[in-house]
């Protein structure tokens, strides 16, 4: 019988529901501009067994030294797409963010007695983040955000013993995506906290307690050396998050929008993190007061960044929750108005669970298997897919001018045949091409002199955008080929 | 104890010093506000309501606008257009910095005489005046601005002391309607000061198992009437009850928060949006420690505040102001508990620190002194500003404005027709050109339909057809911002001929 009940208890509901409401939002087209180069990046690697050192792809920035920081995801999204198509790809998303959200309920659970609250904050986090469930390495941060504030907050309550996989961690980090350093700030949050609780409670002699910690931050560090550029990684992760022309032109790079409904929920997230920290009874809020300033800074700079903030708040809004719902009690004359332990007689009802488990089960595979039409496939009404074919056989010479969102497309098609001007990768790229690609796709001044100076002779672009637009009355330049999507228009 | 005396001393000498260097870092930091696109179209309705004695009720300025307009900020307007044509611009310059110093010095004086820490409140008052300055423009959200702050000290006073002053609120509130849409914000604060008044007696005499009677509520009874007064003084305003149409048309203008840049969300990448992020952290983080937490109905305030701020830009403005008030409080709880462990740690030490005393008097004249070289030295610094062209700046900004592309049409009446023009300079074209032409498009975003600003947004950046629009309110000639691809394109374009262009705007004729 208790077996029965560990097989079919509360946990595997929860871990069965967070995978449905995941597969609900996760498994859907893939319309990822950039999943295209990364695809071709992990082709290149593993035909070649090398990692590029200069961009083999465009023909901009040939000799500008290429560090492919995220290597390892390259690798493991293509033999997921190799294999398994692009169902292959949307299993790894959903794999990695059930395993985001599952570590997150864990801490959740362990920091309040209502298991219903924890459910619905981790539900309310997923729903947070839903417009960043794309097959993009950033998922992997989350998880390993996630993994991190799991393996701290059960430090934090005295368990040191899984500080031991920080390290590893850092490892995999390192080399999958550049918010790597993120598991070193955190664990230096809770390194301050520690140390400032033992000096203010005069505990000097217990400095050994932190050893563990300052153990595996140290560990996480000698860990970011494990990639194949070691130190020069790190010079990388500040010129990203300086990039001006990214955060001007990129959505997900750019500030939350909060007109969009998703972005409410972080709104809400937000406002309720505020609440929490300011009325939760603790006297010292180091590492809250930290993670808060931190991670609102980072989400609040890119809209990409919420989920991490939604993550790394989650467990102070559960404080913050269990705090004013045993104020509202306490007002009302210390009548239980509002439960803080959520009764678990209901689910020993064996029958109920199984019942629950098979509904769930089956609404997993109802969004998971469906004609493939609607979930196997990227979203080929928006991609140059004719237009790319079109220059395959007719096989123009010269240089070709696309679109930036296009580029990653065009280099999985096109590459070696041919080479774009501008993609998703701005680190390679770097801040003048993008502005002078800007500038002829807006048809600033000097947007004629850079095609010149490009010896541009091929320009593929959509048939909507101003530049697409005043090529048609433009002398000098012919229209080759046109459909709803895509214009091409050669040199004359 | 001679540490005590010293800063009793201090406390003489030195506040009144302090006092004057904020006031006049704030009228230094007020001399450098960027410029506003409204201010052109204000002026020229200040014009039209001074020369014709009347407040239009249809557009006069563009020939798109097909709904009622409600200049609702007339009273501004003509106090702009008079105070220009007397003083020139330079009337703006300083009616923005009495503004500005009005709304912070006031503050910061309350706070004072409620016996706040003196330091932490002129601290936070050039920090959240710093805030709101990097939105403080020229426009009449000014004064509604330093009328929220006056309405919310008012009402604070009110639950401190029951204070008459709080019958000072209905005549304000009737000024506060005839210059700015934003009196709603005021008035929101007195509803809800008086329901949540009224809401904590009813909850209070529940939670105690009492009827509520009379003398509960006697003494909430002022600010009850105010309220009813204060609600009535809005219907009195040239447009009656139209005015809250023009509220709830304005909270739910959603091209607005595509098209102009102060009614979307912050942008935490310009300076304005870091400004706002650090002041919000560190807001959050004095709250956080302090002992003397915000009140529930303070509490709530700076929620919803905050809640404004984050859906539209504009709003930070109000929330400087209000957040001053309440992050003070809890900052000066903070210090006081604060210095009260450093007192108790230190008594010993002072005592026996006879060396620290006899040191204390030259301290006081050391500070004194370099405190009046400071406000001298502001002095002199503020006199130079305003001497210098670089603070009476030309409110024709050339790279801003298209002032010679303007003057060119000017010159040229043979142009003349159907205008396509570009949003941000339609204001001043209008002050400019008004009546002999009409624009296309103008800051008035409560006035155009939603397709209006849809459809120019489109088609200056070519994703929406330009010929579709011309078919459709046939042009006879753009004046347009060579930022955008339409420049480009109609300079290709065989219908359209290219008649004046200088550094920032291009004006084509059709052929």
């Amino acid at each position: 019988m208790r077996n029965l009940e560990k097989i079919f208890s509360f946990d595997f509901i929860i871990f069965l529901l967070l995978l449905v409401l995941i597969s609900a939002f996760s498994l859907n087209p893939v319309r990822d501009p950039d999943i295209w180069y990364h695809l071709k990046i992990g082709e290149y690697i593993v035909a070649n067994h090398e990692i590029p050192k200069y961009d083999p792809f465009s023909y901009t920035s040939p000799h500008k030294p290429w560090l492919v920081y995220s290597w390892l995801f390259e690798i493991g999204t293509y033999i997921s797409y190799k294999n398994l198509g692009w169902l292959g790809i949307l299993l790894m998303k959903l794999f990695i963010l059930q395993l985001a959200f599952w570590f997150l309920f864990l801490t959740l659970r362990k920091q309040t007695s209502n298991l219903l609250l924890a459910v619905i904050v981790t539900v309310f986090a997923v729903l947070s983040s839903v417009l960043a469930f794309t097959p993009r390495p950033w998922i992997f941060s989350f998880a390993f955000t996630s993994l991190t504030i799991y393996i701290l907050e059960d430090y934090r309550n005295g368990n040191s013993s899984k500080l031991k996989w920080l390290p590893l961690i850092a490892v995999f980090w390192v080399n999958i995506h550049i918010l790597f350093p993120i598991i070193f700030i955190l664990i230096s949050f809770v390194l301050v906290e520690k140390i400032v609780q033992l000096y203010l409670s005069n505990k000097h002699n217990k400095i050994k307690e932190i050893y563990p910690l300052a153990l595996a931050g140290v560990g996480t560090v000698i860990g970011f050396f494990i990639n194949p550029y070691t130190w020069r990684i790190f010079p990388l992760f500040i010129t990203i998050s300086q990039e001006k022309w990214v955060y001007q032109n990129v959505s997900e790079m750019q500030s939350p929008n909060f007109h969009e409904p998703f972005i409410l929920l972080f709104g809400v997230f937000i406002l309720v993190s505020i609440l929490s920290l300011i009325c939760i009874p603790k006297k010292l809020k180091i590492y809250e007061i930290l993670i808060f300033c931190f991670f609102a800074f980072l989400s609040l700079d890119r809209t990409r960044n919420i989920p991490l903030f939604a993550i790394s708040m989650s467990p102070l809004v559960i404080v913050g929750m269990n705090h004013l719902f045993s104020r509202i009690n306490s007002l009302v004359h210390n009548r239980n108005y509002i439960s803080t332990n959520t009764n678990k007689q209901a689910f020993k009802i064996i029958p109920l669970n199984i019942l629950l488990i098979i509904l769930l089960i089956a609404t997993f595979f109802w969004i998971l298997v469906p004609g493939q039409k609607r979930y196997n496939y990227p979203y080929f009404k928006d991609l140059p897919m004719a237009a790319t074919n079109f220059l395959l056989s007719k096989k123009p010479t010269g240089n070709l001018f696309n679109d930036f969102d296009s580029g990653g497309f065009l280099i999985f098609n096109l590459y070696p045949q041919y080479k774009v001007f501008i993609d998703g990768r701005t680190t390679v790229h770097g801040e003048k091409v993008l502005n002078e690609y800007y500038y002829i796709y807006s048809l600033e001044p000097n947007w004629q002199e850079l095609l010149e100076k490009y010896e541009i002779k091929t320009i593929l672009t959509s048939p909507k955008s101003a530049l697409g637009q005043t090529l048609r009355i433009t002398p000098g330049w012919h229209l080759i080929y046109e459909d709803n999507i895509s214009v091409i228009y050669r040199r004359m | 104890m001679g540490n005590f005396k010293k800063s009793q001393s201090l406390d003489v000498n030195l506040k009144p010093i302090i006092f004057i260097l904020f006031l006049l870092l704030l009228t230094i930091f007020s001399l450098i506000a960027p410029a506003d696109h409204d201010i052109w179209w204000h002026l020229k309705t200040g014009e039209y309501i001074i020369q014709t004695h009347s407040i239009p009720h249809q557009d006069i300025f563009s020939y798109t606008a097909e709904s009622v307009w409600t200049p609702y900020s007339w009273l501004a307007e003509i106090i702009y257009y008079l105070g220009v044509s007397f003083l020139g611009f330079n009337f703006l310059i300083f009616l923005r910095a009495a503004l500005l110093i009005a709304t912070f010095g006031i503050t910061a004086f309350v706070l004072y005489r409620w016996k706040y820490n003196f330091v932490l409140t002129i601290i936070l008052s050039l920090l959240f005046s710093f805030l709101a300055l990097s939105l403080w423009g020229d426009g009449p959200y000014l004064f509604s601005a330093f009328f929220l702050t006056i309405f919310f000290l008012t009402l604070l006073q009110w639950e401190r002391t029951k204070s008459k002053i709080i019958w000072i609120l209905p005549p304000l509130t009737l000024l506060w309607v005839n210059i700015h849409i934003n009196f709603a914000y005021g008035l929101a604060l007195v509803i809800y000061f008086a329901v949540f008044d009224f809401l904590s007696i009813v909850f209070g005499k529940i939670t105690a198992k009492k009827k509520l009677n009379w003398a509960d509520i006697r003494n909430s009874l002022p600010l009850f009437v105010v309220t009813v007064i204060s609600i009535l003084a809005t219907f009195l305003n040239p447009f009656g009850l139209r005015i809250y149409r023009e509220v709830f048309h304005m909270a739910n203008l959603p091209i607005s928060y595509a098209v102009v840049e102060e009614f979307a969300s912050p942008d935490f990448h310009l300076f304005y949006g870091k400004v706002f992020l650090a002041i919000t952290i560190l807001a959050v983080i004095i709250l956080a420690l302090s002992p003397k937490k915000p009140d529930l109905r303070s509490m709530l305030i700076f929620i919803f505040i905050l809640v404004l701020s984050l859906y539209s830009g504009r709003n930070i403005i109000f929330l400087s102001v209000l957040w001053l008030l309440i992050v003070t409080e809890s900052a000066s709880g903070l210090a006081e508990e604060l210095s009260k462990k450093t007192r108790r740690a230190n008594t010993q030490q002072i005592k026996n620190n006879l060396l620290a005393r006899s040191l204390s008097i030259r301290h006081i004249v050391i500070i004194n002194f370099f405190a009046w070289l400071a406000v001298v030295f502001l002095i002199i610094l503020l006199a130079y500003k305003i001497l210098t062209t670089g603070v009476l700046r030309e409110y024709e900004n050339e790279k801003i404005f298209p002032v010679q592309a303007v003057e060119y049409l000017c010159k040229h009446p043979e142009i003349k027709g159907n205008m396509f023009n570009d949003y941000s300079w339609g204001g001043y074209i209008i002050y400019k050109t008004y009546p002999e032409r009409k624009v296309f498009i103008d800051n008035r975003n409560q006035l155009y339909e939603k397709s209006i600003f849809e459809k120019f947004a489109g088609v200056v950046l070519l994703t929406k057809d330009w010929e579709a629009l011309d078919e459709e309110y046939s042009f006879d000639y753009v004046i347009i911002n060579k930022e955008y691809p339409l420049e480009e394109f109609l300079n290709h374009s065989p219908k359209w001929r290219l008649i004046y262009e200088d550094k920032i705007a291009s004006i084509f004729v059709k052929k």
